[in-house]
């Protein structure tokens, strides 16, 4: 189609109209608020990045939120792997993959509130009524405050619930390309006299190996996002606070709105390399 | 052997992975002095506990705990959420795809920086705006925040799809003279069904489980919080009364499952299709 | 003992404080810290989390240990008392607790089955204030015909209403007839009327960021084993940014604190 004068204007108007008004403007605003003391009166350079970096509450939100990119998408993306490969083999696979599947549609409130009774906790002279616990009293163990014990149980135990959620979505991606590998080329490497693991490791991961980084990506920007399972789980506190929660905090509870969006852009700085990775991915694809 | 080890690793993950809801529909039902006194795995190998089954706890969430109001508040918020967007989108993307302007691989590229934006970047002057216009707590104001936020991702996806209809028949229906908003209309959406489609349960689903974005620009008064938002409050106020949170907590994912389960094909093209953004 | 209370956790704690601090410090200082005149780093507080922490922290005194104490829901963390074994005998707890404790155990009868005191003096030498909460009555728009309405809230008359259609909070008003209350309430209702003196609840009166923030999590994290001076200053770092007088410095600081 050939262009006509200013007509695809009517068309675009809508959309940069949402998107300049709700997105492009309000991160500027924000960046800019982010210099600024809590009120949004006085100019204080640099000091909501200050205290990011010195206040024990940001230090704790930070290292969490590090300890969340090293062990959640590499654990997501590879459980999501294992079941696309596994679950090929046997006969039920709809069915079996509908199962793992599930939690995506259950949002993280009430993701939450199903694992905060997975982890639930009584007194050890009373029954547990949290199958965790139960386990660990059927096996002679008293039972642990699953969401207290910082840092490891209680960020592991909040990790997991994204990890059971967040599996299913990496399986049916990689499952979808586990099956665009050419039957063929597996068979062959079998007659070679390969065994399986062989055959996954020198044949199948290679193959998949772009599909993996663009799913490891999406990761990444999910958990970096996180909020809502801390927030109904724990609520940021015994040390399981990541920088999301510690934003809402800032804004809602103790209205500082620069050190809120101190925080803001922080997130947003994380989130840069995905971003570029994206845009060079795309201006390679189709920038001529 | 290797067949049984494969069944049995599929076994377990398929167990693992519904224990957690299976206790969740398991104490929805039982009643209180049951919950607090034995744990819900105790009633599926006990037949005698099999009568005292009850349906109260939905009923106390639904009628008392105001949940069928958050429910039906979750409907009006997600509905216009989910069909503005792509009402909007798909405009944006039929111009992205069949329209050469100047700056439009710039424009595309700004809308595919912004797909990851994070949405607390945007938080506090909106809600700044919002306090001064009075659009905070309407569902007006949630509509339009959850607008912009699907919107970079489905007029990337869709603009993808627009350009992978055939050429031709664009091209020969622009010949015969047909409008822009002709082709639009009658060629480009029909063909579009099954993309749209998917797109627009990705969106109802986001919306549908969203909990923060209500938290911010709606609140918590019961005239207008969405069921998740009723949820938290009820892990707050209910503490450790797990036959009414786990009602709760189902009423809250009754929707998105049927959703999911009748229409789960297209809710996985959606993801595949989004997996190959970029 | 039960801290929990979804994004409210921490709070049953700073109630601990304040009973001991209004018993081992007295009303003066008591509002003195609220006002944050005097600095959390002040020895009269930490001896005040000390002593707290001598049973908060002692597994032997608390049902499931700290652990327990940060796991439990506030609402059910009486129950312990009703159970056979007992989980717990005493429990430590603003007047409004009855109503979940009934509804927990509906077979039990206030004042006959469990009953309550106010909570013990600490040192000998000073009296026994009273701290609570209470429901605040504001005035949007200044006319004669509101004031007049606030003042017959507050009258006997009104008062009395309150009480006879079933409100069970204690009443303020001196003269209110007690003989509609549950026996429970009229019970606090007299602890409140002899109180010594009466102070509102410290943490509700200071800025969000500490009374609402700070100070939950700061309890969360002394029960949790964390040292006490390591709580106080950062509960008075968060102080100093909230608070818009700045640094503490009107009262007189007692030496020894952290």
């Amino acid at each position: 189609m050939r262009t006509r004068g200013w007509s695809h204007w009517l068309y675009l108007a809508p959309a940069l109209l949402v998107l300049g008004s709700y997105l492009v403007y309000p991160t500027l605003v924000t960046l800019y608020l982010s210099f600024f003391d809590a009120r949004s009166a006085q100019y204080i350079g640099l000091q909501n990045y200050a205290r990011i970096f010195t206040q024990e509450e940001t230090l704790i939100a930070l290292r969490n939120n590090l300890l969340w990119i090293i062990v959640v998408p590499a654990l997501t993306v590879s459980l999501g792997l294992l079941m696309a490969v596994v679950f090929d083999r046997v006969r039920h696979e709809a069915l079996a993959k509908s199962a793992i599947f599930l939690p995506m549609a259950i949002s993280f409130v009430g993701a939450g509130v199903i694992w905060k009774f997975v982890y639930a906790y009584t007194p050890p002279i009373y029954p547990q009524i949290g199958i965790l616990n139960a386990i660990r009293t059927a096996l002679g163990f008293d039972p642990i405050g699953w969401l207290i014990r910082s840092p490891w149980v209680n960020n592991l135990a909040l990790m997991a619930v994204f990890i059971w959620i967040w599996a299913g979505y990496c399986m049916i991606i990689l499952s979808a390309a586990y099956k665009g590998i050419h039957r063929d080329l597996l068979d062959a490497a079998r007659t070679d006299g390969a065994n399986e693991w062989e055959i996954f490791w020198h044949v199948a991961l290679p193959m998949l190996r772009p599909t993996i980084l663009v799913v490891a990506t999406t990761m990444t920007v999910f958990t970096l996002k996180v909020f809502d399972i801390i927030y109904v789980l724990t609520n940021g506190n015994f040390g399981t606070e990541v920088l999301a929660d510690r934003m809402y905090k800032e804004m809602f509870h103790f209205h500082n709105f620069g050190a809120a969006s101190a925080i803001a852009v922080i997130i947003l700085l994380a989130m840069l390399p995905v971003i570029v990775i994206n845009v060079r991915r795309f201006y390679a694809k189709e920038g001529r | 052997m290797r067949r049984l080890a494969s069944h049995l690793t599929v076994f377990c993950l398929v167990l693992l992975w519904l224990i957690p809801t299976l206790g969740l529909l398991v104490t929805s039902i039982r009643p209180y002095e049951d919950v607090v006194r034995t744990g819900w795995w105790t009633t599926l190998f006990d037949p005698a506990k099999w009568a005292s089954l009850t349906l109260d706890n939905y009923v106390q969430v639904i009628a008392q705990e105001g949940l069928g109001q958050a429910f039906w508040n979750s409907l009006v918020i997600t509905i216009p959420a989910s069909l503005i967007p792509l009402a909007i989108s798909a405009l944006a993307a039929y111009a992205f795809a069949w329209m050469p302007f100047r700056g439009r691989q710039v424009l595309l590229m700004v809308a595919v920086g912004l797909m990851v934006l994070p949405g607390q970047m945007t938080f506090i002057p909106l809600l700044t705006v919002y306090n001064k216009v009075g659009l905070s707590g309407t569902f007006l104001g949630i509509w339009l925040v959850h607008t912009a936020y699907g919107l970079p991702l489905q007029i990337y996806l869709l603009r993808n799809f627009f350009r992978a209809l055939p050429h031709e028949l664009l091209d020969s229906a622009f010949m015969d003279g047909a409008s822009r908003w002709k082709i639009f209309r009658h060629i480009v959406l029909p063909l579009s069904v099954p993309a749209l489609a998917s797109l627009l349960i990705l969106q109802f689903l986001w919306v549908w489980n969203d909990l923060l974005v209500a938290l911010i620009f709606l609140g918590t008064s019961p005239e207008v919080a969405p069921v998740n938002v009723k949820l938290v409050g009820l892990v707050g106020a209910y503490g450790q009364d797990w036959q009414l949170l786990t009602a709760g907590a189902f009423v809250s994912m009754a929707l998105p499952l049927i959703v999911f389960l009748s229409l789960q094909k297209h809710f996985v093209q959606g993801i595949l299709a989004g997996s190959r953004r970029g | 003992m039960g801290f929990e209370s979804g994004g409210g956790s921490g709070w049953p704690g700073t109630d601990w404080i304040e009973d001991i601090m209004l018993r081992t410090a007295g009303p003066e200082v008591y509002d003195q810290w609220v006002a944050h005149d005097i600095p959390w780093t002040d020895a009269r507080l930490k001896y005040a989390f000390e002593l707290f922490g001598q049973i908060a922290r002692n597994p032997t005194y608390v049902l499931g240990g700290p652990e327990g104490a940060l796991s439990i829901n506030f609402r059910d963390s009486p129950n312990g008392l009703f159970t056979e074994p007992p989980g717990c005998l005493l429990h430590h707890q603003a007047s409004f607790i009855q109503t979940f404790i009934q509804k927990a155990n509906p077979n039990l009868v206030p004042v006959v089955d469990f009953n309550v005191f106010l909570f013990p003096p600490i040192d000998p030498a000073r009296e026994n204030p009273l701290s609570g909460g209470g429901s605040i009555i504001g005035l949007f728009k200044d006319t004669e015909m509101n004031r007049k309405f606030m003042e017959y809230l507050a009258s006997r008359e009104g008062q009395q209403i309150w009480v006879n259609e079933g409100g069970q909070e204690p009443p303020t008003n001196q003269n209110v007839n007690l003989s509609a209350l549950d026996p429970l309430s009229s019970r606090v209702t007299e602890l409140l009327r002899s109180a010594a003196a009466f102070r509102f609840d410290a943490s509700d009166l200071m800025p969000a960021a500490v009374g609402s923030g700070a100070f939950w999590t700061a309890m969360l994290n002394y029960v949790g084993g964390a040292d006490v001076c390591t709580v106080l200053l950062k509960l008075e770092e968060a102080a100093e940014q909230a608070y818009t007088s700045g640094a503490a410095t009107n009262g007189v600081i007692e030496p020894g604190g952290c």
